[in-house]
């Protein structure tokens, strides 16, 4: 019960923490629009015309289509990369509280060390949700502005899956920057993170058009598999309009050009088990944060 | 009175670095122990393995008869820790700080805003809650430290030089404010300072160097030991001193002549009344003691008279 009670009061502390920190939170907040700005600027146009080059001249189509398709890629592009790298960035009360001696003040109280380590991680947890959800709204009126093909349980379906992914990238934060204790840790870690992350979970450039072997050994990272689940969701919805329009062939080779669908050395991956990969990973993750938490226990050294 | 802490013959290693080598001491209910070193002696070692913040190499701790290393959540409820520099956040509210660092207590609620009361009461710290740490005074934030530090009614009270950078007025505040709580609750108060006029309050003093205890007792004991009177001779000659037989200083404006105590100053004083003419006695004070124990000078202690 003291417990519950403890872990309420430093997870609401964390996060107050967070947001009295402006630039931080600015910060997280503006580099997801930015990166809208910058997609919607530079590579809309390419992701326009590599959908239009699919679809053979004889085929008209309605242009809402093709820019729904568009923004539908871009988003998912956008929330795959910011679910992870606004977690990282984030992730800062742990490191920040080592680094003030926060912590020692927290450890002379009887409060169980994983708790205060659990308040970290749902403080993480919640600012990032708040940040990624801003950007999935903000994300769905640009779509709708550019043509809307959702039902309510495919937008639901979004929406859980940002939640999942969400997850993923704040028990990857949590475990990674567990024993970061200086703030040039935090800075390169982060810096990073933003640098990598977006290339090698395949959002900036469809996996497909990688070499065989990169390919193939990005397929390993479970952060693929989350890319693609969101490319999934954003983009299959507008694709099923095609049905009927273009064979299913083409439709089968417009979501292997943009990692709608992924292989796993030539064996395609299906939906269900890639929830399975992404959220095992994240549970892994914790795992590895929670037997982290309990050896700093017992150190104490 | 019990022993509400225990220590013997602890040892606390890093690697080559004998930080506490082999010390034992014990401070009893209700007393305001003093804890005297240099930096580096040793001192905050000792108090973060009594907190439970560090692992003994060896030896034993018995905080209210319960070993910390064994992880009791008792032993923690009956200790409130002031550290050196302050520990709470900057960013939030002093309220904010106080209600989180409460809350891991278990005071939430009414019971916290009682506690409040009972602390403004000693810290006149009503005024700041709603204003953001950060932003208070030196002596502002001090107050508020030891009021977190008191915030779940602790048995024992860990001050790791509570009042150096304070004003004169905030000093008087703190101490005034220990005075009563020990008065009234039986507060034990375990003092590290660098002031030794603080620490000749104590009612037991343990002086620590390189990890190892160079001297204990109560502070008429560690006078009576290591501090020794002085006659200030003002005026006279110094040939004729020294032809007196008597060892002397040669200070700014006046001879200094150690005496063993104000009984050896009054005899000598009798003995030569024409070499007395101008003159003073000042007893040795906590400052000798430190100094003659260790061999070195506590910084601070001027500090203080300003």
């Amino acid at each position: 019960m003291n417990g519950a009670v403890s872990l309420k009061y430093l997870t609401g502390r964390n996060i107050r923490l967070y947001f009295k920190d402006k630039i931080t939170f600015f910060t997280s907040l503006i580099t997801p629009l930015l990166l809208l700005v910058l997609f919607s600027t530079f590579l809309k146009n390419i992701y326009r015309d590599t959908f239009l080059q699919m679809i053979p001249p004889s085929i008209k189509l309605d242009e809402n289509i093709a820019d729904a398709f568009t923004a539908g890629w871009m988003m998912s592009s956008i929330l795959s990369v910011t679910c992870v790298t606004v977690s990282f960035c984030s992730n800062l009360i742990a490191a920040n509280d080592k680094i003030s001696g926060a912590i020692t003040d927290l450890s002379v109280s009887p409060v169980r060390s994983e708790i205060i380590y659990a308040s970290y991680f749902l403080a993480n947890l919640f600012t990032t949700l708040i940040i990624c959800l801003s950007t999935m709204l903000i994300g769905f009126i640009y779509i709708a502005t550019q043509g809307w093909y959702y039902t309510a349980g495919e937008t639901f379906v979004i929406l859980l899956n940002v939640l999942l992914m969400v997850t993923f990238g704040s028990t990857l934060a949590a475990a990674f920057e567990f024993n970061i204790k200086t703030t040039g840790g935090i800075s390169a870690v982060t810096a990073l993170v933003s640098a990598l992350y977006g290339f090698i979970c395949g959002a900036y450039m469809p996996m497909s058009q990688f070499s065989k072997i990169i390919k193939d050994t990005l397929t390993f990272l479970p952060s693929s598999y989350g890319t693609v689940l969101l490319r999934n969701n954003y983009v299959r919805p507008v694709t099923d309009e095609l049905s009927g329009i273009v064979p299913g062939e083409l439709i089968s080779a417009i979501h292997d050009a943009v990692d709608v669908n992924i292989y796993f050395f030539d064996h395609r991956v299906e939906v269900w088990k890639m929830y399975i990969i992404v959220a095992v990973t994240a549970l892994a993750a914790f795992s590895v944060y929670l037997i982290m938490t309990m050896f700093a226990k017992r150190k104490k050294s | 009175m019990a022993n509400i802490i225990e220590i013997k013959d602890l040892r606390k290693y890093f690697g080559d670095i004998h930080a506490v080598d082999g010390i034992s001491f014990r401070v009893k209910e209700g007393e305001l122990f003093s804890f005297l070193g240099l930096n580096g002696a040793g001192k905050s070692t000792t108090i973060s393995v009594i907190c439970g913040l560090l692992r003994k190499d060896s030896g034993e701790v018995l905080i209210c008869g319960k070993d910390p290393d064994d992880g009791t959540d008792e032993i923690k409820s009956a200790i409130g820790a002031v550290f050196q520099t302050s520990r709470l956040d900057l960013p939030l509210s002093v309220n904010d700080n106080l209600k989180t660092r409460a809350s891991l207590y278990g005071i939430t609620g009414q019971s916290f805003r009682n506690r409040i009361e009972e602390l403004d009461a000693l810290f006149n710290i009503k005024d700041l809650l709603h204003r953001p740490f950060g932003k208070l005074s030196g002596g502002q934030k001090r107050r508020i430290d030891i009021a977190r530090a008191l915030i779940h009614d602790p048995k024992i009270l860990i001050l790791d030089e509570p009042t150096t950078g304070l004003d004169p007025q905030s000093r008087i505040m703190v101490w005034d404010a220990i005075k009563v709580l020990r008065k009234t609750h039986g507060l034990t108060v375990f003092l590290t300072t660098h002031y030794m006029e603080e620490a000749a309050e104590s009612d037991f003093i343990v002086i620590i160097d390189s990890g190892k205890i160079a001297a204990e007792g109560t502070p008429h004991d560690l006078k009576e030991k290591y501090a020794h009177d002085l006659i200030k001779l003002y005026g006279a000659d110094a040939g004729r001193v020294s032809s007196a037989g008597l060892e002397f200083k040669q200070e700014n404006g006046y001879l200094s002549i150690p005496v063993r105590d104000t009984e050896a100053a009054k005899e000598l004083i009798l003995k030569m009344p024409d070499l007395f003419t101008d003159f003073e006695v000042v007893k040795g004070n906590m400052d000798d003691v430190f100094l003659n124990a260790t061999g070195k000078k506590l910084s601070g202690s001027e500090d203080f008279a300003k």
